[in-house]
């Protein structure tokens, strides 16, 4: 019997009664053996099965929000000609290229009253002018490889607005991926949690090792980290304020730093433990709010003068850089608890068989502290899905920027919030399903 | 003898906050001698073996070892490499079999090929007596099997100098033998070697200086027959008596 204290262990002791094998009583319940989660998920899918079969609005929901790359796109401008066809101008930005799709009426209750099409067309590289749409009922050879048989359901919202279009992947699935890759709604959601949790592994480990660093360690020996923050403050000086006949304002500032450099021994553990302390202590809304609106505008304007140009990390790179350098102080966490948890003399075998100390985390410390480090690296993986929530506070349309959008459309928020909800928790479950996985994996030796 | 002693440590100071754990140490060891530090607990005797190889910096005097200076070294890794040291609690690698526990440091430290470091290391782990546990992961070995590999683990990187500490202590009664005997190998091969250790048997078969600490200091260092027979003081009597009843 296995003896971790994980919750699902303690459900599991419920339901088979005492912890004495001996006395184990006979079992009652016949299916006592079907793990919680299948439980959670058998009653939640039926209330989401149940609703979604008897409310067709979360199929609409769920396609918006999903921003499925085979689904819509915004053409240009159409008009209905009087005989039932139409014509549209396209857009500036519009990929050039072949498209498939059907144009749909609805009338005010937005119920399909009738349906036109498939029309092929074919977007020319620089079309700017009108194109007329034209039906498929007689084929033309240019336009056979397009498979319109499938049924296609994309329409266009109320007539005259915008024209919708369906993509046909079923040809090209690496094209498919990388549209989903590409495209709004979950797949941002998603996009934004992956690569930030990235880049935050890469901070927190940096900042992890900068706080298991020396925190006394002999001054003489880092003479070169004094001198490389003193002199970074010197820049920094110049840079933002001194002119050049402040030239004792920079020995002023140099002393000082030099002094302080003095008072702060362990420079490595000190900037690491500021970065730290500081980040955890914002609220992960601040920081988004940071960087999208303070940070990455203001960079935008002062590097127009720079060699490399113009800087503008506006939009999802700023929503990245928040989260990464958020999440970046909670991984140097764990990993420095990973690492402080090996026990000193494994570091002492490493180096005193003549390993130097990155030789010795490289091949002893870090390979045992990752079986610590990632259950909670896991955990907080979840945590960064769920938070990439914030970035629709800088208008970025991820999963939950995409449901707010459609219930200001449809003024539905039930159905809205539901499919926003699920989508989420069917992430979030699978995940911790594979975390308690890891967790049980490492905890075995 | 007229050649260099191999460790010379000179004057060497060590104190953790208020407590002096080597104090005003001087004494060589000179190439192929087996010495032997014995003391009561908290003596120093630890603190001054991890100082040979600046596990510990000394905060006065000098080591000097092979003709570097520990104190003020200009690479210690290849000092280190030089110096084998064992510990009381092995400090195996846990995620590395023997094998890969022999081999990481000849591959990373002396650039060794793959090959050559296990072929190595198998010679290592015959020697010591448990060539057929190379596959094992330390948890899969007992107590004194994994001393061995710790032992064939410093042996393997070629040192010339070895030091021991308390490799014994934590073992069951049983399986001190087989350690015992691996030492005693070695210190026949002519290696030089500095043991902490309180068992009589081997300091009687194979030390040829033993050396008592005691609150940091050197109270005595002289050769076994002395010692035994004529200690120089009532503290070392006394310490003598204590361990000698069991
Ligand atoms: N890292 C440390 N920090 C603070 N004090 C220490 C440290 N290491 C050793 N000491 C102290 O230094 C003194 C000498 O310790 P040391 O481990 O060298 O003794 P020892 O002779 O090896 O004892 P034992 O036989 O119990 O191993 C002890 O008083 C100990 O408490
Ligand atoms: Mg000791």
């Amino acid at each position: 019997m296995r003896n971790t204290t994980s919750d699902s262990e303690s459900d599991d002791m419920a339901s088979r009664g005492s912890q004495d094998p001996l006395s184990q009583p006979v079992r009652v319940i016949p299916w006592g053996d079907v793990p919680w989660w299948a439980v959670i998920v058998l009653i939640v899918g039926f209330f989401v099965s149940y609703s979604m079969l008897t409310n067709a609005k979360y199929i609409d929901a769920l396609t918006f929000i999903l921003d499925m790359p085979w689904h819509k796109k915004a053409l240009g401008d159409e008009a209905l000609s009087e005989n039932g066809d139409w014509s549209l101008r396209p857009m500036s930005d519009l990929e050039p290229g072949k498209y498939t799709f059907y144009v749909e009426f609805w009338d005010e209750e937005e119920q399909v009253v009738g349906r036109k099409g498939p029309y092929n067309i074919r977007i020319a590289s620089q079309a700017s002018d009108e194109i007329e749409a034209e039906p498929i009922t007689q084929p033309n050879p240019e336009y056979l490889e397009v498979d319109t048989s499938r049924p296609v359901f994309a329409g266009s919202s109320a007539v005259g607005e915008e024209a919708v279009l369906f993509n046909d992947f079923s040809k090209r699935p690496l094209r498919l991926l990388l549209n989903l890759w590409k495209s709004d709604g979950l797949f941002l959601t998603i996009r934004v949690t992956v690569i930030s949790f990235f880049s935050a592994l890469i901070l927190g480990l940096l900042f992890g090792l900068m706080r298991v660093a020396d925190r006394s360690p002999d001054l003489r020996e880092h003479i070169f980290w004094r001198l490389l923050f003193g002199a970074a403050v010197l820049i920094l000086a110049w840079i933002f304020s001194a002119l050049p006949q402040d030239l004792w304002k920079l020995g002023l500032i140099f002393v000082v730093v030099e002094g302080l450099m003095a008072l702060l021994p362990a420079v490595p553990y000190t900037l690491s433990t500021l970065y730290v302390e500081v980040m955890r202590g914002l609220p992960m809304l601040v920081i988004v709010l940071y960087m999208g609106f303070a940070v990455t505008p203001a960079l935008r304007d002062a590097s127009g003068g720079w060699i490399i140009g113009e800087v503008d990390l506006r939009g999802i790179p700023a929503a990245i850089i928040g989260l990464s350098i958020g999440y970046g102080a909670y991984l140097a966490e764990i990993f420095r608890g990973g690492i402080e948890s090996i026990p000193k003399g494994q570091m002492e075998a490493a180096r005193s068989l003549g390993m130097n100390y990155f030789q010795a985390m490289r091949y002893v410390i870090l390979p045992q502290a990752i079986r610590v480090i990632l259950p909670p690296l896991g955990n907080n993986f979840i945590a960064l899905l769920k938070d990439s929530s914030l970035i629709s506070v800088i208008a970025l349309p991820e999963l939950l920027q995409r449901g707010r959008l459609w219930i200001s459309r449809t003024f539905r928020a039930f159905e809205g919030y539901n499919s926003v909800a699920i989508l989420y928790l069917i992430m979030t479950l699978v995940l911790s399903f594979l975390v308690r996985v890891i967790e049980r994996r490492s905890s075995i030796d | 003898m007229t050649e260099e002693p191999i460790i010379r440590i000179k004057n060497a100071y060590k104190s953790f906050g208020r407590v002096e754990a080597v104090y005003d140490v001087s004494f060589d060891v000179q190439v192929g001698e087996v010495l032997v530090i014995i003391g009561p607990s908290g003596g120093g005797k630890s603190t001054l073996l991890r100082c040979i190889n600046r596990l510990e910096v000394i905060d006065k005097g000098d080591i000097i070892v092979d003709g570097v200076s520990v104190a003020n070294p200009k690479n210690i890794n290849q000092v280190r490499a030089e110096i084998g040291i064992v510990f009381q609690l092995f400090n195996l690698f846990p995620h590395l079999t023997a094998l890969e526990n022999i081999t990481l440091a000849q591959r990373v430290v002396r650039n060794r090929k793959p090959k050559e470091a296990e072929e190595i290391a198998h010679q290592q782990l015959k020697k010591v007596g448990i060539g057929e546990k190379w596959d094992s992961y330390p948890s899969q070995l007992s107590g004194g099997q994994k001393q061995r590999v710790a032992i064939a683990r410093a042996l393997a990187m070629d040192p010339k100098i070895m030091l021991f500490d308390e490799p014994t202590s934590a073992l069951d009664p049983e399986m001190i033998k087989g350690v015992l005997d691996v030492m005693l190998d070695l210190a026949e091969e002519g290696m030089t070697m500095v043991v902490v250790s309180h068992e009589m048997g081997f300091v009687r078969a194979a030390a040829d200086r033993i050396a008592f600490l005691d609150f940091g200091r050197l109270v005595e260092l002289t050769t076994p027959e002395e010692l035994f027979n004529n200690p120089g003081t009532e503290r070392t009597q006394e310490f003598l008596s204590q361990i000698l009843q069991h």
